[in-house]
Order: structure tokens, then C-alpha cells, then sequence
């Protein structure tokens, strides 16, 4: 097992000339750790995805990598958007977009839990002064046809990490598995600078004048416009005909996709948009979101709703796994 | 005789899943060890240890290698064998399959005759043989509820990655493979405390104080004396205060921790105000915290936290587990301010875009429903003397389901009911109106309570009925395992509420008022099947619940159904006399008596209950008549003023004349006048004394 008594010293290079005191991380200082710790630990960093996701989990990086028997270790951060959990900017601890930083280890190394403690430390944790427990949490994601094993990470009470290992997704049973660790920037950061309202979280230092810029100055018009958005001004008939219009066009191209030849060669198949058509559903689930909020889907619509958009995910997921062995 | 010490070490096991785990490894490994002859069948207790990432057995005086042991095979007969002395093909092959020498054969002389016979040898293993070879099959054997696969080519499940294995013989290690993995005497310690550092075992029997060097406490037991210690400690730094003992939270607690400590934090009295309900699934159900009251019984501002560590020494994990409460009782308040901007009264008309069941429609015509089933239970009441306000009834009912549209219940799913009670009580509904709507789902399960106003029980009564006909009456009965609906959880609360309250209600009468009431088209055909599920319900409370005997409870229900206070008065009378001599003769002849009659019936016999007095010819048959003619109305007496003890005892006073009727008459007499008045008079006595319960039923014990 790899040792974590090298994170567990003290490494904040950002101590303050005054030296004695820590100062936390700011919020992008967070982001920057992880991203050099998971980069130094052998993963690809790729960028945001640039479609609306719920969360990191959907992004292409996740759905489509963990598929298939190619090894990959990525990381990335996501901002996620749920429109239901919007609030205006009014509410200390809910947003409508948050940040997930999302780590995928294909297939998981025999270390991955000490390796992620070793990451705690990279972030100024130090676990000795600290309660840590993995609590049973399993993921399940019924849009996605995805659904893992693996627990929430509770720090002093806060859950700071879901910890998952992948069993299925897309409707396709994995092999090898992938272990998924998804760290809740916005929480960890509110709790390193133990600020009570996300908003209030130092996201960044002005280099001239050491000003703090905050979490809200960046962020809080974006929560309140959408949140107007999201539960006021969305329209209803057009989110479902949107919806509708990405959905044919998604099944249509995984139509089309079944009907390439049994013998085409490999660059047929390769040129085949399934990126595409994994980025129409993405689409979809996020006006099914919108719709969500808007509180425009009943009980009962909602479990058809998603099972169409589950039809997508499977879809897609099942063509790619084709794509990628052909 | 050696010590045997096996440790599975894994990641972080569901707090849930370990205790029943451990008891299925543990005996596992006792079967194991002594099916292979390794442990004597009286044996010293075998000793099991856990914690999130472990489970351990002990297991004390185990043989170091099985005894040899001498086998007798039987093959075949000693003739087929051996012509002329010389083996045959037949004695050649079996003694290669015993694996000795045609010469080694003997003869031995059985009930059938002579056979061939061989003495096989079996030297025993060793211990470390034996366990290598199969305890992996027991590993693999372990039970868990949910399992995940974790490894390419995925070769192996179980409930989360293994990740050591550890078993040893005395000093020696036993290599037993799982998994990719091969035992050896290694264990981990605890994962900060500790560190990465192995913790070598050197004997079997140091597996505890090792493990404790290493910050590990393995037996269970100890944790939880240590955390009952520790709260005790931490509570005491506030004047009067005790915690809130609650069973279940501390086997979680329990089963979270390797190095429990207990640390007290505190939050803003200002939270006091929100009810404590609320407070107490915070910290219970989300936080995994103990609650605190003060001397008056009171929640004081405080909670505890069990730790995973040795303590708390800059104060930060207070400091967070405080911020995190906080921010959570911050959003329940949040919650509460923003529910009271729509009343309950105007929440009604919401639930209408609430799905109670896609063919059923919403929870507003679910409530609907309870209304109309409501009102004809609280009229079926008040016939019988029972009083009650209908009013207030009727308005809790209305107002039963408002809650769903609340955000509270929407974030505290676990709270409905409770939430909308608190809410009724906030908007000046009234005690009766607002203790009917909070109790609504109890008993919520077999052990809780039922609802203590007649309001309440109608209430839950009319929930659970409607819910039960409507979804009969679409197909929707739960069969076999399958019950998505919870109907037989809804029919269990149904019979308890029955049960332990004093509603004069009857089964059937209740099944009626539910059938009328229901808008579903096939309500009327759910009729039959809705009160025989009822009636399984009944069955199952009585005896698994209550504790009565198959056979009592079958005799009882064999007879018409009343309320559900009156079977059980029945069941104790018969569970009562059953053991009384003449109790069990009679229960015996009344199983004649219906044998009897069926193979008349069977015959074409036309069997009435009219007995003509001058057909009766032997004195025995004559006394049978006169005692049963006596005793018919004096035993309905008593039943009609339920001294069903009473009653059955004089029903066994019956005996001697039942026992002289059957020594001296032949009921199927060749005369077919005499047959048939012979076959009314034992019709009369069974169907006169049957109405308490089918005596028939009951099993000679």
C-alpha cells in the first residue's frame, strides 16, 4: 500500500509571509492542487465539456471512457447544473451550477483509496486532526443506465467526496471496472476557508492588491438569472419540443449507425458521429431537467420521460462499445 | 490443538451488512473445522471480531492434522466376485477403486448374504491442508445484499474489494488464496491512526492486543461499551443533560468505527423553536449524531458525534460537525417558513398534481376516497356507542395528504405525516385534527404503536383500506415476494390498529365499507380476495406476532370472522383448554363426527340437523340428543357474551355421552330411516359447537 505519510505533512507552499499561520486555499488554488495531484499520479487533464451536464459523471469523459476495455485515468472539472436546486443566490448552501472535480481510474489501482486520502493532504487536510469515515452511498443514475458501488466521504460530518466503483453504464456491464471519485469543489472549498455561505468563499487573490475576490462576485449573478430562468421564464411548450427535436435526431443517427454495413472498414465505422449523438442526449437530459424545475412533468411522466432518455444513453453507449472493437 | 485465526480485511464494509456477515463467516468456519474433523463437537466458543474494514474469527483448540482414519467398502456379493478363488473382472475393479490389491479383499456376511469387502485407508490432513483447500469456498459463500465486482475479467464478487487476507495456525500462516490474494500474517491497522504500516501477527491468540497497538479495537462489543463511556463523559460537561438511547444508531455507530471517541458539540438555542422531530432526523437519521435533553426531558443544544479517531485536539472536528448542523438545520428552517406561506386548507387542491398511482390517479381522488370510506367508518361507529367527532374526522382526512407538497417532506421524506400534524397544529387546526394527521402511518411497523385517538385509527383505518380494495380491483395484489405497494405492511397496521384499539369494526363490514366506497370499476370482484388477504394478515399477527399456535389459529379462523378482538379472545379460550383430557376427546370425535359425514355426503346421504326424537333408540343416542339439546343453549349464551372459555368447557362436558354414542351406535345403521336421523343428530352436535372454533382443527399435541 503507497504511503500517505508524505501528504500528511504539512506541504501549503501558500503559507503567508507571516509564515506561522496557514492561509487556505483559495477556490481556483484548490482546483490547481488537484489537478497537478491527479496529473503527478499518471491522468489525462481534460477540460470542462462544454454541453450542460447534472454532473461530472455525464460528461463524455466518464460515460463513453469507462466503456470498452481501453485503460484511461482522466480528470477534469465539471460544472454541473441541476435547475431544480437553484435558489436565487438566496441560499447559503445550494446552487444552481456547482463544480464537480471528477477522477476516473480505469481500471482501478489497489491503492485508489490511499491514493485519494494522499490527495486530502495535497489540499492542506491534514487527516490527523480530522474524523474520517466511507459511509455506504451507491450511485445510480436510471437516465444513464449506469449504476456503481462505493460510499460518501464524510469529513468532520461533511460529505466531501462520492467514491464509486462503476459496475454498469450505459446498460453495459463493465469489464474492466472503473473507479470514479467525484470531490464537491464548493463544499470543500467553503469548508478549508470555514465560511458558512458558499458565496462568501475566496475564490481568488487580486495579484496587485491581495483583495479578495469572492465565490458570489464571480458567480451569484449567473445562480440568480438562471434560477429566474429555470423556474419562470423557460417555456414550457418550446423545452418539450426542443426536447422532442434533439431526441429524434439522437435516435435517428443511432439508427443510422446500426445500419452500417457488418463488413464496412475501419474508417467507415471510426468517422461515424456517435460523439454526436451522445452530445443530443446530453440535450435532452438536461431539458428534461429544466422541465423538471419548471415543475412541468408529473409523477408518471417522469418515469416515461426518463426511460426515453435512458433509451438514448443505451443506445449510444451500446454503438460506441461496437465502434470502439471494430 | 492449536489456535486458528482467520482475517478478511477489505474496504470499507456498509455499516448495515457487517453483523450479519460476521455470523454467517463465523459459522462457516466452525461448520468447516469440525465437518473436517479438526474441531471436537463440544468445543470452546468461537470467537468473531469486526469493524469497517475487517472480519476475524477466532477459533480455539483446533487439531493440527485430522485423524487417520480405517473405511469399510462393500462391493460386490462374494460370489459375483470370486469364482474358484480367482478374482473376476467385478472384485478387480472395485478393488482398483478402492485402491488396494485384489488379495486385500475379505468377506463379510450381511442380512443379504456374502460380500466383498476392502479396508481403505484414508490418512488425514493437515489443518493447514484442509483449511488452504476450502476456505475459500466459505469466503465466496458469505452472504451480502448488495456485491460489486471490482477486478478485470471480473473473477470474483463480493461486497466491496478485499484487500488482505490474514489466517494463521498458532504462529504458522495458513496461505489460503482469494481473489487475487494469499493469506499471510499480516494485518493493517487503523488508517490514520496507524497509518499503512502492516501489523504483523505473531500467534493466533495476540490478534486482539496486536490489533489494538495499532489503534484497532476489533471487538464490537468493546467499541460500543466504549462509546456508551465516552458519551456518558461528554454529556456530563452539561448540567443535567442526558442522551437519547437509540438502539439502532448505535450499532451503525458502531459498526462506522475502528477507534470510537464521542465528542460533544453544541448549536444556537434559536434552532430550539423548529419542532423536534425535525431537529432529532437531522441529527439522527442525516448526521449519525445522538441527541441530548436537558433535566425536563427537553432537547438541549447539544448533540454527540461518535468519532472515527482519539480525539478532537484543535477542536476542528467540532468546529465542522457544528457547521455542517448548522447549515442543515438552517435549510429545515428554511423549509418550515416557506411551507407556512401556503396553508394546508390550500394545499389540498396541489395534490391533484401529486401521482398517488398512474391508474389510480392522484393523492387529491386518493383523498377523496379516504373521505367517503372515512365518514361510513366514523356512521358504522357511531351506531355502536363509540364516540368521536366526525367533524374533526372528516377535516384530518382532508387534510392527511397536504404534506406531500411541502418542501420539508420533499427534503425529510421520512417525516410524512409528522410534518403535516406539526403544520395542522401551527395553522390552529386543533389537537384532535392535528394528532390524527401526525399518526396517521402508525404502527409503521409490528412493534410501534398504534394511533391513539379514535380519529387517528379511523384515519389510518380509511388510508390503508382504499389503498388495499383500489389496488386489488387493478391487479396490483402482492404476490409471492413481490409487494411494491407495501399492501401487506398497509394490512398488517390494518390488523393491528383492529387488534389493540377499541373499535367495534368487523372484518367483513370493514372490506364492505372499502368495496363501496372505491370508484374502481372491478372494486366489487376485489371483494373475496381483499378479506381472504385480510384474514391471511390475521393469521400472520396471531401467530407470528402473538405467538399462537398454528393449529389454534386455523380452528379459530375456520369459523366466521368478527372483529378482530374477538379471535384472539377465541384463540386464548381454545389456546386455554386445548391440554384438558376431555377437551382432546372431544376435539377427536368432532374430527369423526366430519369424517363421517363426508363419506355420507360423498354417498348421496341427504343430511339435515332435524332430529326426530322417536327414531332414537339406544339410551346412548337418546342421552346424546337430551345433552346436546341442554347444553346448545346455555354454550350460545356464553359465546353471545364472549366467555369463550367458559363455553368450551361445558362443550367438553359433552364427552361421556359423545364417547357412550360412539362405544354403542352405529351411525351408518342398515335402515336407512335410522341412518339418516343418527347422521342429523351428529350434524347438530358439530354444527351447534362450531361456532367458536373448528375443533377439527386442532392438532393432538
Amino acid at each position: 500500500m503507497a504511503s500517505i505519510a508524505s501528504s500528511i505533512n504539512d506541504r501549503n507552499e501558500d503559507s503567508s509571509a507571516t509564515g506561522a499561520r496557514r492561509v487556505p486555499l483559495t477556490f481556483q488554488q484548490l482546483l490547481f492542487r488537484l489537478q497537478s495531484f491527479w496529473a503527478e499520479r499518471g491522468c489525462v487533464l481534460q477540460q470542462p465539456y462544454d454541453v450542460e451536464v447534472g454532473a461530472g459523471t455525464m460528461s463524455p469523459d466518464t460515460f463513453l471512457r469507462v466503456l470498452g476495455p481501453k485503460p484511461i485515468n482522466i480528470a477534469y472539472a465539471q460544472p454541473s447544473r441541476r435547475p431544480a436546486d437553484g435558489r436565487y443566490g438566496e441560499n447559503p448552501n445550494r446552487l444552481f451550477k456547482h463544480t464537480q472535480f471528477q477522477v476516473i481510474l480505469k481500471p482501478p489501482p489497489v491503492n485508489i483509496q490511499e491514493i485519494y486520502l494522499e490527495s486530502l493532504g495535497a489540499i492542506g487536510i491534514d487527516l490527523r486532526l480530522h474524523d474520517l469515515k466511507f459511509e455506504e452511498d451507491n450511485w445510480e443514475s436510471p437516465t444513464l443506465g449506469a449504476w456503481g458501488i462505493g460510499w460518501q466521504v464524510m469529513l468532520d460530518g461533511l460529505e466531501i467526496t462520492q467514491f464509486t466503483y462503476f459496475q454498469q453504464c450505459g446498460g453495459i456491464d463493465l469489464d474492466p471496472l472503473s473507479g470514479e471519485i467525484t470531490y464537491g469543489l464548493e463544499r470543500i472549498a467553503a469548508f478549508l476557508q470555514d465560511v458558512d455561505s458558499i458565496y462568501d468563499i475566496v475564490w481568488a487573490h487580486d495579484a496587485g492588491t491581495g483583495r479578495a475576490v469572492t465565490y458570489g462576485e464571480v458567480r451569484l449573478p449567473e445562480e440568480l438569472q438562471f434560477s429566474v430562468y429555470n423556474f419562470e421564464y423557460a417555456d414550457v411548450e418550446k423545452l418539450w419540443e426542443h426536447l422532442r427535436l434533439y431526441e429524434a435526431e439522437c435516435q435517428s443517427l443511432v439508427e443510422h449507425s446500426r445500419h452500417i454495413p457488418e463488413d464496412a472498414d475501419l474508417a467507415t465505422r471510426r468517422r461515424f458521429p456517435l460523439l454526436a449523438a451522445y452530445d443530443l442526449c446530453l440535450k435532452c437530459s438536461h431539458l428534461f431537467n429544466l422541465l423538471d424545475a419548471r415543475g412541468a412533468i408529473s409523477v408518471t411522466e417522469r418515469v416515461g420521460v426518463i426511460a426515453r432518455i435512458r433509451v438514448l444513453a443505451v443506445g449510444v453507449a451500446k454503438a460506441y462499445v461496437a465502434q470502439q472493437a471494430g | 490443538m492449536a489456535d486458528f485465526l482467520f482475517e478478511i480485511g477489505l474496504e470499507e464494509i456498509p455499516a448495515r451488512m457487517i453483523a450479519a456477515a460476521l455470523a454467517d463467516l463465523s459459522q462457516r468456519v466452525e461448520a468447516l473445522l469440525v465437518g473436517e474433523r479438526l474441531l471436537p463437537e463440544r468445543h470452546a466458543a468461537v470467537l468473531s471480531y469486526s469493524t469497517p474494514r475487517r472480519l476475524a474469527v477466532q477459533v480455539f483448540g483446533v487439531l493440527a492434522k485430522q485423524q487417520d482414519m480405517e473405511e469399510q467398502l462393500t462391493g460386490p456379493s462374494w460370489k459375483i466376485a470370486f469364482k474358484d478363488d480367482i478374482p473376476t473382472p467385478a472384485a478387480l475393479a472395485f478393488a482398483k477403486k478402492a485402491g488396494i490389491e485384489a488379495s486385500g479383499l475379505s468377506k463379510v456376511t450381511n442380512a443379504r448374504g456374502e460380500y466383498v469387502s476392502a479396508t481403505v485407508k484414508r490418512p488425514g490432513r493437515t489443518a493447514i491442508e484442509v483449511l488452504t483447500a476450502l476456505l475459500p469456498h466459505e469466503i465466496s459463500g458469505i452472504y451480502w445484499p448488495k456485491s460489486m465486482y471490482w477486478r478485470a475479467g471480473k473473477p470474483e464478487r463480493f461486497v466491496r474489494p478485499l484487500r488482505w487476507l490474514l489466517a494463521m495456525l498458532d504462529g504458522e500462516t495458513v496461505p489460503v488464496e482469494f481473489a487475487g490474494l494469499t493469506a499471510s500474517d499480516k494485518s493493517y491497522g487503523h488508517r490514520i491512526l496507524h497509518g499503512d504500516a502492516s501489523v504483523t501477527i505473531a500467534n493466533a491468540g495476540d490478534y486482539v492486543a496486536a490489533l489494538e497497538d495499532a489503534k484497532v479495537m476489533v471487538s464490537v462489543e468493546a467499541r460500543i461499551h466504549r462509546i456508551r463511556k465516552a458519551l456518558d463523559v461528554a454529556t456530563r460537561t452539561v448540567a443535567g443533560a442526558r442522551w437519547r438511547e437509540d438502539k439502532t444508531l448505535f450499532d451503525t455507530v458502531a459498526n462506522l468505527t475502528e477507534w470510537p471517541s464521542v465528542l460533544l458539540g453544541k448549536f444556537e438555542s434559536e434552532y430550539l423553536t423548529l419542532p423536534e422531530e425535525v431537529l432529532v432526523t437531522v441529527m439522527r437519521d442525516h448526521q449519525k449524531y445522538f441527541a441530548v435533553e436537558s433535566a425536563d426531558g427537553k432537547l438541549a443544544p447539544c448533540f454527540l458525534a461518535v468519532l472515527n479517531t482519539d480525539g478532537d485536539p484543535q477542536g476542528l472536528i467540532r468546529h465542522g460537525n457544528e457547521r455542517v448542523l448548522r447549515a442543515r438545520f438552517n435549510d429545515a428552517r428554511f423549509f418550515w417558513n416557506y411551507d407556512q406561506k401556503i396553508k394546508l386548507d390550500d394545499r389540498v387542491e396541489m395534490l391533484k398534481a401529486v401521482t398517488f398511482q398512474k391508474d389510480l390517479g392522484s393523492y387529491h381522488a386518493k383523498t377523496e376516497a379516504n373521505v367517503r370510506l372515512a365518514e361510513k367508518l366514523a356512521d358504522t361507529i357511531a351506531r355502536a356507542g363509540v364516540s368521536h367527532d366526525k367533524a374533526e374526522l372528516l377535516k384530518a382526512v382532508r387534510l392527511a395528504k397536504t404534506d406531500l407538497t411541502a418542501e420539508l417532506v420533499k427534503e425529510f421524506t421520512e417525516l410524512q405525516g409528522i410534518v403535516g400534524g406539526l403544520y395542522a397544529r401551527a395553522q390552529g387546526h386543533g389537537e384532535t385534527v392535528a394528532q390524527a394527521i401526525y399518526t396517521q402511518y402508525m404502527p409503521a411497523f409490528m412493534e410501534d404503536s398504534i394511533p391513539t385517538s379514535v380519529e387517528g385509527q379511523l384515519l389510518g383505518l380509511a388510508d390503508r383500506m382504499n389503498a388495499i380494495v383500489d389496488m386489488f380491483a387493478i391487479g396490483l395484489h402482492p404476490t409471492g415476494s413481490k409487494d411494491p405497494f407495501a399492501l401487506r405492511r398497509a394490512a398488517n397496521g390494518v390488523i393491528k390498529i383492529l387488534a389493540e384499539s377499541a373499535l367495534p369494526i368487523q372484518l367483513p363490514q370493514l372490506r364492505d365499507i372499502a368495496v363501496e366506497t372505491s370508484r374502481q370499476d372491478s372494486a366489487a370482484e376485489a371483494s373475496g380476495p381483499v378479506l381472504q388477504f385480510l384474514e391471511e394478515r390475521l393469521e400472520f399477527y396471531l401467530r407470528d406476532v402473538k405467538g399462537f399456535a398454528y393449529d389454534v389459529t386455523k380452528a379459530v379462523l375456520a369459523t366466521e370472522l368478527t372483529t378482530v378482538p374477538d379471535a384472539i379472545n377465541r384463540v386464548k379460550a381454545l389456546t386455554t383448554v386445548r391440554g384438558s383430557e376431555d377437551f382432546v376427546a372431544i376435539s377427536g370425535a368432532f374430527k369423526r363426527i366430519k369424517n363421517i359425514l363426508r363419506q355420507a355426503y360423498e354417498k348421496g346421504e341427504a343430511i339435515t340437523t332435524t332430529v326426530d326424537a322417536s327414531l332414537l333408540q339406544d339410551p346412548a343416542e337418546s342421552l346424546l340428543a337430551d345433552q346436546t339439546a341442554a347444553l346448545a343453549p346455555r354454550v350460545e349464551a356464553l359465546r353471545n357474551n364472549q366467555s369463550y372459555k367458559e363455553a368450551l368447557e361445558q362443550i367438553a362436558t359433552l364427552r361421556p355421552a359423545v364417547d357412550g354414542f360412539f362405544d354403542k351406535v352405529m351411525v351408518m345403521a342398515p335402515e336407512s330411516d335410522l341412518r339418516r336421523n343418527r347422521l342429523a343428530l351428529i350434524a347438530s352436535v358439530l354444527h351447534g359447537f362450531s361456532r367458536i372454533a373448528d375443533f377439527s382443527e386442532v392438532v393432538e399435541s
